[in-house]
């Protein structure tokens, strides 16, 4: 048989490898700045403006972390493993260095426009419209390249990390597409096509997924490749591979709804989120054990080389992280862990542990073979090891205590059924000095991985790179393959191989979203609820803009003791009805400050105005940064007519030509509130145009719509 | 084995400090709260971390143990001259591991070796552990039963339900509150201003956590009224100042405090802010509303001299 020779490129590897330390290190940093503005706002001081403000950095944080360095490791690993494990070049040269600047482009477009306060508000995809339609057109790209790879092997069956690979691949793209449908009302604004309830499930089956099939099924593929190769030794089981890979990725799907435990969505998919969770724990475990059981025989090394120690901790976290999550997913459990930090210690036991030490042992091992080269210093990566450990150990440890707190605090009850903790800021201040520790956690993860770019660059100053690397193999003869393993087959069919996966990681989608989208009873619609007024939607994508909802929660579950800490005056829980005309839903995550969505009337507009300028005044100790540039800036009334024809597009019902009516409706409204401001005592003089206007104007609206009737009889 | 000693107190050392940060300042925030529940929490914690540690000391102990005898045994052999030749015996870990996962020995490998090689790396075709396939199998039934005592034969109340359930033993406890009278009860209709020290520093706890926001520690006033003046927007009597924190004013920043304190703890803050009347704040907000002079005037008396606003009586205190 002929041999035919090639050659593995490196170049477009080391790009990726670069590009994953680069941002690593900015995505950590924009991390730790967001950890210290969690227990000290004022970091900034007179600098404070509006794109170094928590709501704005929080998301460059997450982007940063999730698509420019997991994402940029998960490209360095797919260029280095794929060719060689299928016996070719990259199908493209060409498309590989386009997908390179392709994706950098994207990053830097985030890195821009988020701290601008360009934002969708959903998590993980808050990038806009024309970065949506960018990310699209790079992923198809890639997949071009990667399948193109597949089709021109000379290996004949693909190996297990291929599976993720591709697996990964089509996930990421239905996910993406799904999640971004939306509708532009201007260059980088739009709103989202699902409203409420709808939104939300849409939301979360992104969100969870985007955490199985960009943070966890790309990393087990490299994980398949990268951790047999640096132990030398064989992988554990091909019969667990093959189970535990197709259970993955068919259950991971359905799991989303944990994410909305005890909120609108209906209870029927909130089960379904409960049990597909639970039974997610086994196959996630598979890639753990199948990582740690190669290691068989290997554990002695495991002691000394740093790129196991690294890895081991990863797969050990990954196991962690994976068995936290179908615990979280109970609905007791949830009850009180949700909204909490618990969830922020969660993902950072998955993301620092697995998705970084994974890295940084890849790191460890690939540049040096790159660079034709052994590691500058092993002691400084053990240290950088230790480092690490200890920073996830810190990051992890107090928020676990801030949850125990946070829980036990909120759900309080005193002898006679009051809460006990009816102020949230209570609840708030105590939680400071763990802030602290995790902050100093982060600042120890980040100096490891200083430490690792030292020690890297020394390393490939030591060597010398290696464009690229000889290989050869006997070309792939067309031939028909009868019998042995029925899996096996299956390896030799790209194609069927990719179909089969997309229908897997279908079903659980669809099952979950048809029934929700059209079968009414699943929400119910309350007749009282209006859209809002033009006013109150440039409010609304203030808050949006801001990044409110990172931090507030507007889903008041059933439960006594949020009913009464959230809505003392009506006792309301939040409905499902009520979010019909929400493009997008503003549910949020997290509950760093309290519930908003029966602040409606809750306070005075006097209130809203001295708070968003300055928390601590009406709030001591508030942890809250301060909104001047609200008190600075006009809303954009020219944007007016747009927003209200593109809400109506999307279904909400504005009577046919408001457009026309809508500026001054929006600039009575504005003055009503001006004009309550300026008769207050003390008066407050303002001006209808202002941003805090508009914002007031939509706080004072949120969850009042049920209780107009109500309002009406009293008026009488 | 040195450094791991060392990280096994870091992390003890760091689970102790951040945990007991958190409970130190959980329980000074309960102040003299009867949380029982959080303490027990806690002591349970705490006794399940002392454990922890105890196992960890055991461990070591076992291995010093160990490395001693075996030392003993070395010298021993030297003294006998005889060589000393280490037991080859698997480790209890390794043996149950293998047992556990019905792993083919590291030895034995070979054997089930798959003939594939991709880049290098070769497969075996181990059993799937057979623990692991338990657990899966376990998870599917468990879920199935779920989905079925949840939706299909509605066993277990869903968020709906279970919400009613907790209102109604909240009425519940209620109830056997006011019938067993354990706790002082009052007529939320003709609440009594109490001059008792204990219900006044009840009181002043209660406005320093939820009123100062707006009506200033010193009852100076901001978002809300000056507190320490003669003027009242809603009545200075002490019925009306009960009436105002109980059911709150509609459209202002003021809610109805009814759901969120207890009536005795509305009648102890509406006794406190009684007795900051006439004293003199840092920031007074200029008076507003209507003058309510605690004599023996009635109210229709109060409501005719409304317009003289401006005279500014001196302290008067209620008691």
């Amino acid at each position: 048989m002929q041999l035919e020779k090639f050659k593995y490129d490196n170049t477009i590897v080391k790009y990726f490898a670069f590009a994953t330390t680069f941002w690593g290190i900015v995505g950590m940093l924009v991390g730790l700045i967001a950890a210290i503005l969690m227990f000290y706002p004022n970091l900034f001081g007179g600098l404070h403006d509006g794109w170094n403000s928590f709501g704005r950095l929080r998301p460059l944080h997450t982007n940063a972390v999730i698509f420019a360095f997991v994402g940029n490791m998960i490209f360095a690993g797919v260029y280095y493993s794929m060719p060689r494990l299928l016996k070719t070049p990259m199908y493209s040269k060409f498309l590989g260095y386009v997908h390179f600047w392709g994706w950098q482009l994207i990053i830097v477009a985030a890195a821009i426009t988020l701290p601008l306060g360009f934002t969708t508000s959903k998590e993980y995809a808050e990038l806009e419209w024309p970065i949506d339609i960018m990310i699209t057109l790079v992923w198809v790209v890639f997949g071009i390249n990667m399948i193109g790879t597949v089709l021109i092997r000379r290996e004949r069956h693909m190996y297990v990390a291929i599976w993720f690979y591709i697996a990964s691949l089509v996930t990421v793209a239905v996910l993406h597409i799904v999640n971004s449908i939306e509708l532009p009302i201007s260059f980088m604004k739009s709103y989202s096509w699902y409203a409420g309830v709808q939104d939300a499930l849409v939301q979360w089956w992104y969100g969870h997924n985007a955490v199985a099939f960009f943070l966890t099924t790309p990393f087990l593929g490299l994980m398949y490749y990268f951790l047999p190769k640096a132990a030398n030794r064989p992988v554990y089981s091909y019969k667990l591979s093959i189970i535990h890979f197709w259970s993955l990725i068919f259950i991971y799907i359905w799991a989303g709804p944990h994410h909305l435990l005890y909120t609108s969505l209906p209870d029927w998919a909130q089960s379904l989120g409960v049990v597909f969770s639970f039974m997610l724990i086994a196959p996630s475990w598979g890639g753990m054990l199948n990582g740690l059981l190669t290691l068989r025989g290997a554990w002695d090394r495991v002691r000394e080389d740093p790129v196991l120690k690294f890895m081991v901790v990863a797969i050990t976290a990954y196991g962690m992280s994976t068995f936290e999550g179908p615990m979280l997913s109970f609905k007791n459990f949830n009850a009180v862990a949700h909204f909490t930090d618990y969830i922020i210690a969660h993902v950072h036991v998955g993301g620092l542990g697995w998705n970084g030490f994974l890295t940084f042992g890849i790191l460890y091992w690939m540049i040096p073979k790159m660079w034709n080269t052994t590691l500058h210093s092993r002691k400084l990566a053990n240290m950088h090891f230790w480092i690490g450990t200890l920073g996830i150990l810190f990051y992890a440890l107090p928020l676990y205590a801030a949850f125990f707190v946070q829980s036990s605090m909120w759900f309080q009850f005193n002898e006679f059924g009051k809460l006990e903790y009816n102020n949230f800021l209570d609840t708030v201040t105590q939680i400071v000095p763990m802030y602290v520790f995790r902050a100093f956690g982060g600042a120890l993860y980040l100096a490891g991985a200083i430490i690792m770019v030292v020690n890297l660059w020394k390393t490939m100053a030591k060597g010398s790179f290696q464009a690229e690397e000889e290989a050869e193999a006997p070309k792939l003869e067309k031939k028909k393959i009868l019998g042995g393993h029925w899996h096996a087959a299956l390896e030799r069919k790209p194609v069927l191989f990719t179909v089969l996966s997309l229908v897997a990681i279908l079903i659980g989608g669809i099952f979950e979203m048809v029934p929700t989208f059209l079968i009414k009873s699943n929400v119910p619609t309350i007749e009282n609820v209006k859209p809002y007024t033009p006013l109150e939607l440039h409010g609304r994508d203030i808050y949006i803009r801001e990044g409110c909802a990172y931090c507030h929660s507007q889903m008041i579950r059933p439960f006594r003791a949020e009913v009464l800490r959230y809505d003392p005056n009506d006792m309301e829980y939040s409905k499902a009805g009520e979010f019909v005309y929400d493009h997008p839903f503003l549910w949020g995550s997290k509950r760093t400050g309290p519930d908003l969505h029966r602040v409606g009337k809750k306070y005075g507009h006097d209130w809203h105005y001295n708070h968003m300028y300055d928390p601590t005044t009406t709030s001591p100790g508030s942890l809250m940064p301060s909104y001047p540039w609200l008190y600075e800036n006009s809303y954009d009334k020219a944007a007016t007519e747009d927003k209200i024809s593109a809400m109506r597009t999307l279904g909400v019902p504005y009577e046919e030509g408001y457009e026309a009516q809508a500026v001054a409706d929006s600039e009575k409204q504005a003055q009503e509130i001006v004009d309550q401001l300026a008769a207050g005592e003390p008066s407050i003089q303002s001006h209808p145009d202002l941003e805090i206007i508009a914002l007031i104007a939509y706080l004072q609206r949120l969850g009042t719509d049920i209780k107009v009737e109500e309002n009406l009889t009293e008026n009488k | 084995m040195k450094t791991i000693n060392k990280n096994i107190i870091y992390l003890l050392t760091i689970f102790f400090l951040t945990f007991s940060a958190g409970s130190v300042s959980a329980q000074t925030a309960e102040g003299s709260g009867t949380s029982q529940e959080t303490l027990i929490m806690i002591v349970m914690g705490l006794v399940l971390l002392v454990a922890i540690l105890v196992l960890v000391v055991a461990i070591y102990m076992v291995m010093v143990i160990k490395s001693i005898l075996k030392r003993e045994e070395k010298i021993a052999a030297m003294e006998k001259g005889i060589k000393y030749i280490e037991e080859e015996k698997e480790s209890w870990w390794t043996r149950i591991n293998n047992k556990l996962n019905r792993s083919v020995p590291v030895e034995e490998e070979s054997e089930v070796l798959l003939d594939h090689d991709y880049d290098g790396i070769k497969e075996l075709d181990n059993h799937l552990p057979p623990w692991w396939k338990a657990l899966f199998y376990f998870t599917v039934i468990v879920s199935v039963i779920y989905l079925f005592v949840y939706h299909v034969i509605p066993i277990f109340p869903l968020q709906e339900e279970e919400y009613a359930m907790e209102l109604e033993k909240a009425e519940e406890l209620q109830a056997s509150l006011a019938a067993s009278g354990s706790v002082e009860t009052i007529d939320i209709n003709n609440p009594e201003p109490s001059d008792d020290p204990t219900d006044i520093s009840s009181g002043q706890s209660v406005f320093n956590i939820n009123c100062l926001s707006c009506h200033a520690a010193d009852g100076g006033g901001g978002i809300g009224p000056n507190l320490t003046d003669n003027y009242w927007l809603h009545g200075g009597d002490f019925q009306s100042i009960f009436d105002t924190v109980h059911e709150g004013v509609s459209g202002t920043s003021m809610i109805a405090w009814k759901n969120v304190l207890t009536p005795v703890q509305i009648r102890d803050v509406s006794s406190y802010i009684q007795t900051l009347v006439g004293t003199t704040p840092a920031n007074p907000k200029a008076p507003e509303g209507e003058l309510y002079e605690p004599s023996e005037m009635s109210v229709d008396q109060v409501e005719a001299s409304a317009d003289t606003v401006a005279t500014e009586t001196d302290s008067l205190q209620t008691n």
